[in-house]
């Protein structure tokens, strides 16, 4: 069996990894795809943390954060569209200002 | 059933709030008419009331205004009427009736049609309220009234005639001259506050003196109660100082003069019907006080006397053609105070009357002029217009004669009654009162002559060739008006020409009447005289004019300054005031200076974070980041430090 500590190294790589992700990334699709790859490192710890302890609550947890993820992206995906049609662009630096 | 007394401020009054609140209901001239309208018909009910009216005054109540002021003294707002109110009100709106006519002819073509009108009914409308009223109180809030209209007309062209005109020079000289016409409004406004002052002062004085303001009230308790005389005297005087700020009186009369920058009707309106006569009317209304304090009637006599002197003197070598009728309402003022000083109530009330008719016919008249010759003013560019205007040179010549005293003409009877009575008390007064006499005779033929007869000399000036003659509409006040300036003089033809003072008797009723005591052969002598005076004034200003000598007429630039009166309030009152304020003005701005940069370093440490609010999400992200990072790493540290 695996041991607890290298679902959780891995959670941790892909989480820093996201981050810079979240960190370097000019186009908003692209900290999008970033912000998904977090949630996820996060959804491996919750599910290694389950297993490790014998209780469910985490995998619960972990139905919840994808939903989230879902609704988010949904939502997310819609104002990345409309702020296309508007700008012509995605790069979040240029969005700085919200005045249309 | 007599018509309520209260409707006769109310007509007008309604005038004013239609043509104020519903201007768009009144296309064109109809502005115009419905204000005419509501003044004849409060003319009508004037002439009812008058005809109707019985010895005892009338007095009707309204309702109740200042309840227990104190010592249950209740005020009320009520109408009076007695023969002297009943006058006046006859004289505010029939005069008022024909100036309103003849202006929706000479306003027709002003964009403001509507709202003049608007005004003028709420000039008649105040004016009645402060002949009527039978409360200080309520007179003072008339007098405040006429001080607001007078305002509201005089500043009417504030922005100049040429100043909507496509022209830039012609603009930038409409925009000058609107700031004068400002400038007047705010003088005459600024004047009219000191009067108050005293009027206001007067009134607590006389509350304190007697506990009433009522005025028949206050004529009663006037012979039962009895005050220190001095009280009488002080609360007079401070009567006289309000009325002396009402009608151009030395010291306060550099207004007047400066008012003629309003509409010529609104000139002919303030200077013949309304506001100026108010001086007047309040001293002759407050007679029964000023019986009591003999030298404040002395102060009255002095201050019209010498204004009467002053006005004549001003107005030799005047240029303006309105402004040589107003210095003549400054020196006919003078007169009628001269009269009610020196106790000849009635005289001074029939003065006033005459001086209503003439003077407005004058001033209408020197309108029509104004109008043909496209807005000159200046006489020296004028002359022979009698060959251009036939009818209005006529009407002007009856003003010329009836205020220069010449017989049969109304201004010889009132101005005689006038000279008769200083002559009786105060003889130097008189002798005033003559000179007086031959000045205005010669400034009114210089007037005369240099309009009417002559060449015609401003054709270059001017750029009108051949100026018309007025229309109907304007004919028809001119017409009326010049009648009665002729006729009226015979309502009070004295003893000794065989008359019986008719006037007289009937104002007798509400005013008590000098004694006559000097004998005929004396009145002859004194009639003859003053007649003798004005036609020298006329022919010596005929003589003057044949020499050509009239374009700066004597004493030259003394006389054209107004004797420097104004000049002397700019040194001796503005110049002060503007230092004062330019130092406070200095002060306030380094004041506000001072704070304004305490503000602005208050807010400086606040846009430092503002600096924050970027808007670059990964700046956002990066704080984030940052944050939770210390937070964590604080928490490890801490469980090191436990040894946990």
């Amino acid at each position: 069996m695996v041991p607890t500590s290298y679902y959780i190294a891995l959670s941790g790589i892909l989480f820093a990894l996201g981050m810079i992700g979240v960190l370097t990334r000019r186009t908003a699709i692209m900290v999008f795809l970033s912000v998904e790859l977090m949630l996820n490192a996060s959804n491996i710890a919750l599910v290694a943390f389950a297993r490790s302890w014998g209780d469910l609550t985490g995998q619960t947890a972990v139905f919840i954060v994808m939903t989230l993820a879902a609704a988010e992206v949904a939502i997310g995906l819609a104002i990345i569209v409309a702020i296309f049609r508007k700008r012509e662009t995605t790069n979040v630096d240029d969005l700085a200002a919200m005045k249309g | 059933m007599l018509p309520l007394l209260f409707l006769l401020p109310l007509l007008p009054l309604m005038g004013f709030a239609l043509l104020m609140l519903f201007p768009r209901l009144f296309p064109e001239k109809s502005g115009g008419w419905v204000a005419t309208a509501f003044i004849g018909t409060a003319f009508v009910i004037a002439v009812v009331r008058y005809l109707g009216q019985t010895d005892t005054p009338a007095q009707e109540t309204l309702w109740t205004w200042l309840p227990n002021m104190a010592l249950n003294a209740n005020l009320s707002v009520g109408f009076y009427l007695d023969q002297l109110s009943a006058l006046m009100a006859l004289i505010i709106t029939g005069i008022g009736f024909l100036i309103h006519l003849y202006s929706i002819s000479y306003m027709s073509h002003d964009p403001k049609f509507t709202r003049f009108f608007a005004f003028l009914n709420f000039f008649v409308a105040m004016m009645l309220i402060l002949v009527l009223a039978d409360s200080y109180p309520l007179m003072f809030v008339g007098w405040e009234g006429v001080g607001m209209a007078s305002y509201l007309l005089i500043g009417f062209w504030f922005s100049g005639r040429g100043s909507e005109s496509s022209d830039k020079d012609l603009r930038a000289v409409g925009e000058k001259e609107g700031v004068n016409n400002s400038n007047a409004a705010r003088k005459a406004f600024i004047m009219n506050r000191i009067g108050d002052l005293g009027f206001m002062l007067g009134m607590f004085l006389l509350y304190k003196l007697y506990g009433t303001l009522s005025i028949p009230e206050l004529a009663t308790r006037v012979e039962g109660v009895s005050v220190a005389t001095a009280g009488v005297e002080l609360a007079c005087l401070f009567l006289l100082v309000g009325a002396i700020g009402k009608s151009g009186q030395l010291p306060l009369t550099t207004w007047l003069p400066d008012a003629m920058a309003g509409p010529t009707p609104v000139s002919a309106l303030i200077h013949a019907a309304t506001m100026v006569t108010a001086g007047v009317y309040l001293i002759t209304r407050s007679h029964f006080l000023y019986e009591l304090a003999p030298n404040a009637s002395l102060w009255v006599a002095w201050v019209g006397g010498l204004t009467a002197l002053y006005g004549a003197l001003a107005a030799l070598n005047q240029h303006d053609i309105k402004k040589i009728l107003a210095f003549s309402t400054v020196s006919q003022l003078g007169y009628m105070f001269l009269a009610v000083g020196v106790g000849a109530y009635s005289a001074g009330v029939f003065h006033l009357l005459s001086h209503a008719f003439f003077k407005a016919l004058l001033f209408l008249a020197a309108g029509a002029v104004i109008h043909a010759l496209h807005d000159e003013q200046d006489v020296r560019r004028m002359g022979g217009m009698r060959k251009f205007m036939p009818f209005t040179h006529i009407v002007s010549a009856i003003g010329v004669l009836a205020i220069s005293g010449i017989p049969i003409w109304s201004g010889f009877f009132s101005k005689d009654a006038i000279l008769a009575a200083a002559f009786e008390t105060q003889p130097a007064l008189y002798a005033i009162g003559l000179i007086v006499a031959l000045l205005t005779a010669f400034y009114m033929g210089r007037w005369y002559f240099l309009v009417w007869r002559g060449e015609y000399r401003g054709a270059e000036a001017t750029g009108v060739v051949h100026p018309h003659e007025a229309d109907t509409i304007t004919k028809i006040p001119l017409g009326i008006l010049a009648a009665g300036a002729t006729l009226i003089g015979f309502l009070n033809i004295p003893t000794f020409l065989g008359g019986g003072h008719a006037f007289d008797t009937y104002l007798g009723r509400a005013i008590p009447q000098e004694a006559h005591e000097i004998s005929a052969s004396t009145e002859w002598t004194l009639t003859v005289l003053a007649v003798v005076v004005g036609v020298a004034g006329l022919a010596w200003a005929y003589a003057a004019h044949r020499a050509s000598k009239l374009d700066n007429g004597p004493l030259g630039q003394f006389s054209a300054s107004a004797l420097y009166l104004d000049n002397v309030y700019d040194g001796l009152v503005a110049a002060p005031s503007k230092a004062i304020a330019g130092a406070l003005d200095t002060v306030d701005r380094g004041t506000d200076g001072l704070i304004g940069s305490i503000a602005s370093n208050a807010a400086a440490p606040g846009a430092l974070f503002t600096m924050w609010q970027s808007g670059f999400v990964r700046a956002y992200a990066v704080s984030m980041l940052l944050g939770t990072a210390g937070i964590i790493g604080y928490w490890a540290l801490k469980m090191v430090g436990s040894g946990a």
